[in-house]
């Protein structure tokens, strides 16, 4: 057996059941020549020769290792699929014990027996997230960026998860470190994480409380390297209350125009309506109900935003601020499965009535999933079991799994009733996920299995609902919008806020900052983004004449 | 009070009998149970029927009762599931990474001196800040009249839900010392300090009570 497919094959053993890239496996059987790689590719100053001949060596040992693949592939111990750019390898064998021998090289594997669950709906009514990896791999994971003490340690947790998630990472509480590292690591920190993203094709969500800017110099410098070098799969999302906002006006009117001329989308939650962080990924919003996190107890002292409110000053005085564990917990799983409903096919072949029917059936499914992932929750998440080490329980103590509506039109006759529906599902799943978990404790297993209603991303399908852009403040008060807005806060409600408003902004942005605090101030919009990119083919006559 | 029985779907429905006649209404976690102090049950018979009231339960279709696999593995795996708080098997066979109770004290215990009396695998831990605690405390084993007893102290159970699934998992760690000592099984006993069945729950159990024969569908 050849040395390197020996170590190909080792790094199968410890993993049985999971998906590996190209990427990954790379990286487990070169880990000095690839790390040297990212080094030369990351460094500053570096000429442009320099990174040619690192991607490269880059590519070289791809082509050494997909050989050896190719290799195994063809002698059916392994299976590859396409997934987005890469191959993704997994171990052909069924379940057993196999002792795989050639020469004096010996690897004994032991693969435990995965359970096959049915296809999901034939009418494509209803979709998985990544069918390949939705049992092997979690959707998102929330890295708590208080509980690291520097950003080298920051990059170590954010690049170990993203072999175990299959959507994207989010990093609460960025802003300290943020502030109290140099410029210069907060630099290598973005280069290393957009080489990560585009590698593993996820998103990561950086979570900045503006409450806690004390820099402004710095956020602008940050903002504005992330406007000019980073992917825009970095997704920002500023926690903001009037009196932060108003308290950081220069600097958020300069990140606003960096956001505009970069064309990028920036987020801004609501953290008096929900403060629990926000993840964007792509399937959807993922966040953490409130009641348990405003559950979460505060352990250490830590620079917390001066209360502005009585709200503030009561909690302050309890000794109580919600978040995380910030002693002990590096990383919780935040989202575990989601599923896509396209309301717009679904409405093609069955009555709204009956969407009841279908969100408890994959209910039950879910729930089928949740189990072959617990029972394999050792092996499927190795490192970040080793990671929230002693109390590795605690990593899945906030996750949920996801039933996505998207392509819903609210104005649509069709779709009346749609609001009150979807309440009665919610209630009717949380019946569901409390007997669920009641019946397995009384059985000596404590499970914790929670469903969640939310916004879904439907990139796939056909947009039944019209984008509409805003070009001035006025626009806020037409009675179309003015409609849209209630409608969606009622959906925020049902959907326990893991929903974001997107609103498209073109003309005059002087004013953007007033209407955020319009937003903040008078409506119910927990997270809202606005996005700069343009739109085209919608502009009126009215609009050119105006 | 001590309900023998010959066999387990007997033992569930005595007991249950037993909570609704004598048992108290209390009011827990905004939830009210049906409360009975200290209930002994026991079992003679083996292996078939077992399973029997938590096959039941499956069959109810009210919800996913856990099948017999998942079951059985939760006491028998030495491997903690990381996404659980706790797994009795880890417990008993990995006692804090320590220590497998049952085969480097109870089974040598049991070789040596089988009338000691004294061969226990504990699963509770008190040093462990988690949650949820377990049901199930402590098991104790005996030998007599050359069979294998086996006793499990449950703190609180959830008679309706909870005991067919915690007696059926008792019954398999039983059978595995069992085989390995090679002595037959004699009584599986439980001994609650609190049974209880929820309100919810209470027009189920008498469906259990007053159905003689539990019909297991296949």
């Amino acid at each position: 057996m050849h040395p390197l497919e020996h170590r190909i094959l080792t790094n199968f053993k410890k993993d049985p059941n999971r998906q590996f890239s190209t990427t990954d496996i790379v990286r487990a059987v070169f880990p000095a020549e690839y790390e040297e790689i990212r080094n030369h590719m990351l460094k500053r100053g570096s000429d442009h020769e320099a990174v040619l001949l690192a991607g490269r060596r880059k590519a070289e040992l791809h082509r050494r290792i997909l050989y050896h693949l190719n290799k195994l592939v063809n002698e059916e111990i392994l299976q590859a699929k396409k997934h987005n750019t890469q191959k993704v390898f997994s171990l052909k064998l069924e379940s057993g014990d196999y002792v795989l021998e050639r020469g004096r090289r010996r690897v004994i594997i032991n693969k435990p027996q995965v359970l096959a669950l049915e296809a999901f709906g034939k009418e494509q009514i209803a979709t998985i997230f990544d069918k390949e990896t939705w049992i092997s791999r979690v959707n998102s994971v929330m890295i708590n960026a208080e509980a690291v003490s520097d950003l080298g340690l920051l990059y170590n947790l954010t690049a170990k998860s993203f072999s175990y998630v299959n959507d994207c990472i989010g990093i609460s509480g960025f802003e300290q470190l943020l502030q109290k590292s140099s410029f210069e690591d907060v630099k290598i920190f973005i280069d290393k994480i957009c080489l990560d993203i585009q590698d593993y094709q996820r998103t990561v969500t950086l979570n900045i409380d503006l409450a806690k800017i004390n820099d402004e110099v710095r956020i602008i410098e940050f903002i504005c390297y992330c406007c000019e070098s980073a992917v825009k799969e970095i997704v920002l999302v500023f926690a903001a209350e009037p009196y932060s906002l108003r308290k950081n006006r220069r600097a958020l009117a300069a990140i606003i125009r960096l956001f505009s001329s970069a064309k990028r989308k920036i987020y801004i939650q609501n953290s008096e309506q929900h403060r629990a962080p926000y993840i964007v990924g792509n399937a959807g919003i993922y966040t953490f109900g409130l009641q348990e996190w405003n559950k979460q107890p505060q352990q250490t002292c830590r620079a917390v935003h001066k209360p502005r409110t009585e709200h503030h000053l009561s909690r302050r005085a309890a000794g109580y601020e919600p978040g995380l564990d910030n002693q002990n917990t590096q990383i919780v799983i935040c989202g575990q499965t989601s599923v896509l409903i396209d309301l717009q096919r679904f409405l093609k072949q069955k009555r709204l009535h009956e969407l009841d029917i279908l969100i408890m059936e994959l209910a039950r499914s879910l729930f089928a999933a949740a189990r072959i992932q617990r029972l394999h929750s050792s092996s499927y998440f190795l490192e970040l079991n080793r990671i929230s080490e002693p109390e590795s329980s605690k990593l899945y103590a906030l996750g949920q799994n996801y039933i996505r509506i998207c392509n819903y039109n609210l104005q649509n006759p069709k779709q009346e009733g749609l609001i009150e529906l979807l309440n009665r599902c919610q209630v009717a799943l949380d019946l569901y996920s409390r007997k669920q978990e009641a019946v397995y404790r009384a059985c000596g297993i404590p499970i914790r299995f929670r469903i969640a209603l939310a916004g879904g991303f439907g990139k796939s399908c056909t947009r039944e609902y019209k984008k509409k852009t805003i070009r001035k403040t006025q626009d806020f008060n037409s009675p179309e919008f003015a409609s849209e807005i209630a409608n969606r806060e009622q959906l925020f409600k049902v959907f326990r806020n893991a929903d974001r408003l997107r609103i498209f902004r073109a003309g005059c942005k002087k004013s953007i900052l007033n209407e955020f605090l319009l937003i903040l101030k008078s409506k119910s919009i927990p997270l809202f983004c606005y996005d700069f990119e343009d739109r085209k083919g919608e502009m009126s006559l009215e609009q050119f004449l105006v | 009070m001590e309900i023998p029985n010959k066999t387990a779907v007997q033992a569930w429905q005595a007991g249950l009998k037993e909570i609704l006649a004598k048992g108290r209404a209390q009011q827990n976690a905004g939830t009210t149970r049906i409360e009975l102090a200290n209930l002994i049950t026991s079992v003679t018979a083996l292996a078939d029927d077992l399973h029997k009231p938590a096959k039941c339960l499956e069959n109810m279709n009210l919800w996913e009762y856990p099948p017999a696999d998942e079951l059985a593995s939760i006491m028998l795996n030495k491997r903690r599931i990381p996404a659980l708080q706790y797994t009795y098997g880890s417990r008993l066979f990995n006692y804090r990474r320590q220590i497998d109770q049952i085969h480097e004290s109870v089974i040598p215990m049991l070789k040596t001196e089988p009338g000691l009396g004294k061969a226990v695998a504990i699963v509770y831990d008190p040093l462990c800040k988690s949650t949820y605690r377990p049901d199930l405390v402590y098991l104790h084993f005996n030998i007599s009249d050359n069979k294998l007893h086996i006793t499990g102290h449950l703190a609180s159970n959830d008679f309706f839900l909870g005991w067919p699934a915690v007696s059926f998992q008792i019954f398999k760690l039983w059978e595995m010392i069992s085989i390995e000592l090679g002595i037959p099984a004699g009584f599986l006993t439980t001994f609650c300090n609190i049974a209880y069945i929820s309100e919810e729950h209470l027009v189920l159990v008498k469906d259990i009570i007053s159905n003689c024969s539990i019909k297991e569908q296949s």
